[in-house]
């Protein structure tokens, strides 16, 4: 399971009605609070269609759902997908069967329903219902980390969705070097994958002052920016985005914070050929990843250096 | 045109913190994080531009709502022995000034065209010296066209008595002289106190060059004395300046021409880029965090009285002078915000007019008296409504009248329903972006709902949506900055929308979270 996750729902889990009382109905969208704006995406169907149900007269919406949907859309973890089915969706079932649809085209982690909805559905184990979530495996596999394999592909797996949907993409590696193809060719394929976005992400790379694998850690700032500028400007140029570089002085520890998820990437994002090697990311709860965010924003403290390409 | 402020120790700012600025610009934060200092800042840099004063209580632009205190309580933790550090970047859209100068023969004879932008940083300490004491513009630095090194340097001297001339270091270096001026420049030492790091005395026994001049990074750099009638490293803009020769000797011929290129030069560069700043900060307009309701007196028109924005009563006599159409645009915004009034304006005869006077309408026989309309033809005063009109009025007017320049805003939301505070989203971006963004609105709110409309207008704009009477809002004509407490200082931090209008950033804490707590 990905530290973030893209889910479906079908809109009776928000309707009061489809459960016994409306405090159950409030308990079961406590527990996908948490769940959905720290560590998911949903998937907004048919183009924008299932958010648009919403906002459509007729159904008691439980007053906790309204205000989740209003914070998934202003956080931006509503991302939208076309329409997997002919027709429009006319009740929850249909929404379920466009889910299942949207999953054949590009998968989701998991698509959450109520009984009455998920009945049709047992053995798939893709759909359940909010009251049986234990059962679900891949709700049972959700982690604060998961363990990767250093290579492009785990480490592409891991950052599809972030990459896809991010608006802003903070990476923090003190010995992060686009020209070091053996440690650092993989960041620059999973970056260069940003071309196929049509909105760009805000990307900030940062970085120690210093260069090099010595021990001399005083800053060579015109030794960096001279030795980062060609290969950057090349990547921004295919990936079609701005890259903002700071230069940091006192920089240990590696992460990626974006608006979506901040991860703790303890080997940064250097891949390896070495065989069986591996690592651990962890999620970052949501209070941490504002106060990395804040370490490094030049309001917070100053860098020995910051430059923009492209 | 103010593209960014930065502040160094002023009031909760202790370290360096910029704010970039763009047509709409909106601070938010916590109670007490801030926000109001950047508003403050702008309006003490005025004073400082303006008069040369440092130690300021009231200002021209706050009036009675706002006292700064004087320096003591402006400089951060009160600690007098930091130096305050103002920086503004502006834009010089129209060149600079030549002061009546023939630039045919000068060195830079296109300076006035070749300067699009300008930095000027004000650095302001508490001096004690044997003649004077308290808080001066002790240094200031001038930069040019967007390079980070600066084009010239200013120092008051080290006594600070009466008649003590002001110094200028120029950086013959920049990029500005080019290769050209090369040659002719190094005339101008001829008329230096200083050269080639060496220093040489006004007069015998007289003041010397500053430290902070004289221990500059370049000291091949040559430094001027100016004459000054204020204690101020930015010299007067009310007075021309005059470039003193070293050792107070009698210039020769050709002397008197070099000083005379050195005096052109600095007019331009230090008087033609600071006036345009000050000229930026007077015409500004500060609405006030708590409007005043109107009394009863002020709702009938009387010529000559001086009314302030920062109360908001200017607003009122503005709409009560109006004989275009300033009171029906405010009445279309106040029908587009829902706010459930309309402002009515009367003009009664006075009791003692004859009928013929009257039937003649005589406008001199006449009084006019602002109301309120609140539906079904009900006249009453704005006392006699719900205080959110009285403070939505000023806002709205401000808006519409303020010309182009900068407006500051403190609070545009205070009393007003949800509904309507989105309106002012409209209102602020119509405001912002209808003189083709020339003006600067720097808003300082709490309402989620104000930034949700500015927020989905961009959307719109993006997707080609926008409803009609909607002015379109990009990117580029919004900047979000977010002040917050971190122990005990200020940070501003910039939260930048993309071109959907999505925050691109994720908000500290989350984004106005406080209903989702309160219903989970």
């Amino acid at each position: 399971m990905p530290l973030l996750a893209e889910y479906a729902l079908t809109p009776d889990v928000f309707d009061i009605t489809s459960y016994t009382n409306e405090e159950v109905c409030g308990l079961h969208l406590q527990l996908l609070k948490e769940v959905l704006l720290q560590e998911g995406l949903v998937r907004d169907l048919r183009d924008g269609a299932w958010a648009k149900c919403f906002g459509k007269a007729g159904r008691p919406w439980h007053m906790r759902g309204k205000e989740l949907l209003k914070k998934l859309a202003t956080q931006k973890r509503m991302v939208l997908a076309t329409s997997a089915r002919q027709s429009e969706p006319t009740n929850d079932a249909e929404w379920c069967d466009e889910a299942l649809a949207s999953h054949g085209r590009q998968q989701l982690n998991g698509i959450f329903v109520t009984d009455a909805t998920a009945a049709p559905h047992i053995g798939k184990g893709i759909v359940s219902s909010v009251s049986k979530l234990s059962g679900a495996s891949w709700w049972t596999a959700r982690s604060p980390s998961v363990r990767l394999r250093r290579t492009h592909s785990d480490y592409a797996t891991a950052l599809d969705l972030v990459i896809r949907h991010a608006n802003s993409l903070i990476l923090v590696d003190p010995h992060m070097d686009p020209t070091d193809t053996h440690q650092y060719g993989d960041l620059v394929r999973i970056l260069e994958n940003l071309r196929h976005r049509s909105a760009k992400p805000l990307v900030e790379l940062h970085r120690a002052a210093w260069y090099g694998g010595g021990s001399d850690k005083r800053a060579q700032i015109p030794q960096v920016v001279g030795a980062l500028t060609p290969r950057l400007s090349s990547i921004a140029k295919l990936a079609g985005v701005s890259f903002d570089i700071f230069l940091w002085d006192e920089i240990h520890d590696r992460y990626l914070i974006s608006d979506l998820i901040g991860i703790s990437l303890p080997y940064g994002f250097a891949t390896t050929a070495a065989p069986n090697a591996t690592t651990t990311w962890t999620r970052l709860g949501r209070a941490d990843r504002d106060l990395v965010q804040r370490d490094f924003d030049p309001a917070y403290r100053v860098p020995r250096h910051r430059f923009r390409i492209g | 045109m103010l593209t960014a402020l930065e502040l160094e120790n002023f009031k909760g700012i202790a370290g360096r913190q910029r704010i970039d600025l763009a047509p709409l610009t909106l601070l938010f934060g916590a109670n007490s994080a801030g926000k109001s200092t950047i508003l403050q800042a702008l309006l003490y840099l005025h004073e400082l531009v303006e008069r040369g004063s440092a130690d300021v209580d009231r200002t021209e632009l706050g009036g009675s709502v706002l006292e700064l205190g004087g320096f003591v309580r402006l400089v951060h933790k009160h600690e007098v022995e930091r130096p305050i550090i103002l920086r503004a970047e502006f834009a010089t859209p129209g060149g600079l000034e030549r002061f009546g100068r023939d630039l045919t023969d000068f060195i830079l004879p296109d300076l006035d065209d070749e300067v699009d932008s300008a930095w000027l940083e004000v650095t302001i300490r508490f001096r004690t010296t044997p003649t004077f004491r308290g808080p001066i513009v002790d240094a200031a630095t001038v930069g040019v066209n967007g390079h980070d090194e600066p084009l010239v340097w200013l120092a008051t001297g080290s006594s600070l008595r009466d008649g003590e001339p002001l110094f200028v270091r120029v950086n013959v270096k920049h990029p500005i002289f080019g290769e050209t001026a090369a040659g002719a420049i190094d005339e101008w030492t001829r008329v230096a106190v200083s050269r080639g790091g060496q220093l040489s005395l006004i007069e015998e026994g007289g003041p010397d060059v500053p430290d902070q001049l004289a221990a500059a990074d370049d000291p091949s750099l040559p430094v001027f004395a100016l004459s000054s009638s204020l204690r101020s490293a930015l010299p007067s803009l009310r007075e021309p300046l005059r470039v003193l020769m070293p050792g107070g000797d009698e210039p020769t011929h050709r002397e008197e021409h070099v000083v005379e290129e050195v005096r052109t030069f600095l007019e331009m560069i230090v008087l033609g880029t600071t006036s345009q700043l000050a000229s930026f900060l007077r015409d500004a307009l500060y609405i006030g965090p708590l409007r005043t309701i109107p009394p009863r007196g002020s709702l009938y028109e009387r010529r000559g009285r001086a009314t302030s924005w920062a109360d908001g009563l200017a607003a009122w006599d503005l709409l009560l002078a109006d004989r275009l159409t300033l009171v029906e645009r405010t009445n279309n915004w106040l029908r587009r915000l829902g706010a459930g009034c309309q402002v009515t304006v009367q003009q009664l005869f006075d009791r003692g007019a004859e009928a013929e006077e009257i039937s003649e309408g005589h406008i001199d026989k006449t009084v006019r008296r602002l109301l309120l309309e609140t539906g079904g033809g009900s006249l009453v005063l704005p006392s006699e409504v719900g205080a959110g009109i009285s403070q939505v009025i000023p806002v709205i007017v401000a808006a519409l009248e303020g010309r182009i320049g900068l407006t500051l805003i403190e609070q545009p939301e205070i009393h007003v329903h949800p509904a309507v505070q989105v309106g002012l989203g409209d209102l602020l971006i119509d405001a912002a972006t209808r003189e083709g963004s020339r003006r600067l609105l720097l808003v300082e709110t709490h309402s989620e709902h104000l930034l949700l409309r500015l927020m989905k207008r961009m959307r719109e704009t993006a997707d080609d949506g926008l409803p009609e009477g909607a002015r379109a809002v990009r990117p580029k004509d919004v900047s979000i900055m977010i002040v917050e407490k971190d122990g005990s200082r200020s940070i501003v931090r910039q939260m930048p929308l993309n071109e959907r209008g999505e925050l691109v950033k994720a908000w500290p804490g989350g984004f106005f979270e406080e209903g989702l707590k309160e219903v989970f």
